[in-house]
């Protein structure tokens, strides 16, 4: 069982996100705001994050950009589930995220709660 | 002025492109909140209970997309038309009939509708179907965008009405969110179709039914614009009070 902290500005999806993740066996932590966000994984202490990068009032990057330059938070694992689609992405963010270490992009549209899970399976494998 | 006509063709047509990407992204959301819950649904065996409410928010998200493109659809008809057939039309009455239509959508995001019109007012002359379709939409959209700017047990959204200084009817939709001004509203008209967050303030999948509404605005009066009732910022359409209608 993990601990995730889930980011998601609907609520909606945000719900049937955190059934499926409980259901999976994990307990979860819903956001929908980046700063709320920070101080969760702070406080909450999660194995794993998942969030979206369009996000209300601020953007998901800086706040990827942020956990990154917090030593404890270097390695923490960040899957992305997001409105933007792969091609998308090139265009918003030409410098790509690969200096952000992330674990996995999945794009809403394409991409199901299966996809997602086996995702969240595969990274909290032990090595 | 074969010339002309060119140009604004070109430029409709232009706005109905960029209406139609920002509509596209949008309707992805309803598609994917709807394709999740299919997916919880069939990894488990639930009980009724559960399975009775899941349809029913899959009801509510399909309608929502619905909603939309049937406020698109009469957004582009009110641009090919000259003038839309304006009748006299209560707007305290729309208000009450877009709270009734809306209420079930917005108690899924923990908010409360609430009408408000302040005095009695006059009819005016509108296109009623563009009207109920344009707040329709706006509030879905607000009802969604308050609810991803922070998170709170309980959210407020007020479709209001009042006699503005100038004599016009101020009719809108009202919350406690930031990054709702002129200013904004002007940028997200300028960056519609060509970015994914006109608006700033609001999440993916809440801007195209703000835009749609101040299509449908502009079509009969004016397009929207931000403004204040009992305290709390929205936007709203300033409804000329008809003349004759006052001496009916």
């Amino acid at each position: 069982m993990a601990k995730i902290l889930l980011i998601e500005s609907d609520k909606l999806l945000a719900d049937n996100l955190r059934d499926f993740l409980e259901a999976a066996g994990h307990s979860s932590h819903w956001q929908v705001e980046p700063q709320a966000a920070l101080d969760a994984v702070d406080s909450f202490k999660p194995n794993l994050i998942i969030m979206d990068l369009l996000l209300a009032s601020r953007s998901g990057t800086e706040f990827l950009y942020e956990l990154r330059s917090y030593p404890d938070w270097e390695s923490l694992p960040v899957i992305i589930y997001s409105s933007l689609a792969d091609g998308e992405l090139g265009q918003w963010l030409p410098q790509g995220l690969e200096h952000l270490d992330i674990a996995a992009y999945h794009p809403k549209t394409a991409a199901g709660l299966g996809e997602l899970g086996r995702s969240i399976n595969c990274l909290l494998q032990p090595a | 002025m074969k010339r002309f006509i060119s140009d604004r063709g070109h430029e409709q047509l232009m706005q109905q492109r960029a209406l139609l990407t920002a509509l596209s992204d949008d309707l992805a959301l309803p598609l994917v909140q709807i394709r999740s819950a299919l997916e919880i649904m069939e990894g488990g065996d639930f009980a009724k209970k559960i399975v009775r409410s899941q349809t029913a928010n899959m009801g509510l998200s399909a309608q929502a997309g619905l909603q939309l493109i049937e406020a698109y659809r009469l957004a582009l008809q009110a641009q090919d038309e000259q003038s839309l057939p304006l009748v006299p039309v209560s707007v305290a009455g729309v208000l009450q009939d877009v709270a009734h239509n809306l209420s079930p959508y917005a108690k899924q995001y923990d908010t409360d509708l609430q009408v408000d019109v302040v005095g009695r007012l006059t009819p005016v002359l509108a296109h009623q179907p563009s009207l109920m379709a344009a707040l329709e939409v706006l509030g879905a959209s607000m009802v969604r965008a308050q609810a991803a700017q922070s998170r709170q047990k309980r959210y407020r959204l007020l479709l209001g009405a009042h006699r503005t200084p100038d004599n016009a009817i101020a009719a809108g939709v009202f919350s406690s969110m930031d990054g709702l001004s002129d200013r904004t509203l002007r940028t997200a008209r300028s960056l519609a179709g060509r970015a994914r967050q006109p608006l700033l303030a609001l999440p993916a999948g809440a801007a195209s039914g703000i835009l749609v509404a101040d299509m449908l605005c502009a079509a009969m009066w004016q397009p929207l614009r931000s403004a204040a009732h009992r305290n709390l910022h929205g936007l709203a359409t300033a409804v000329p009070i008809s003349k004759q209608l006052q001496f009916v």
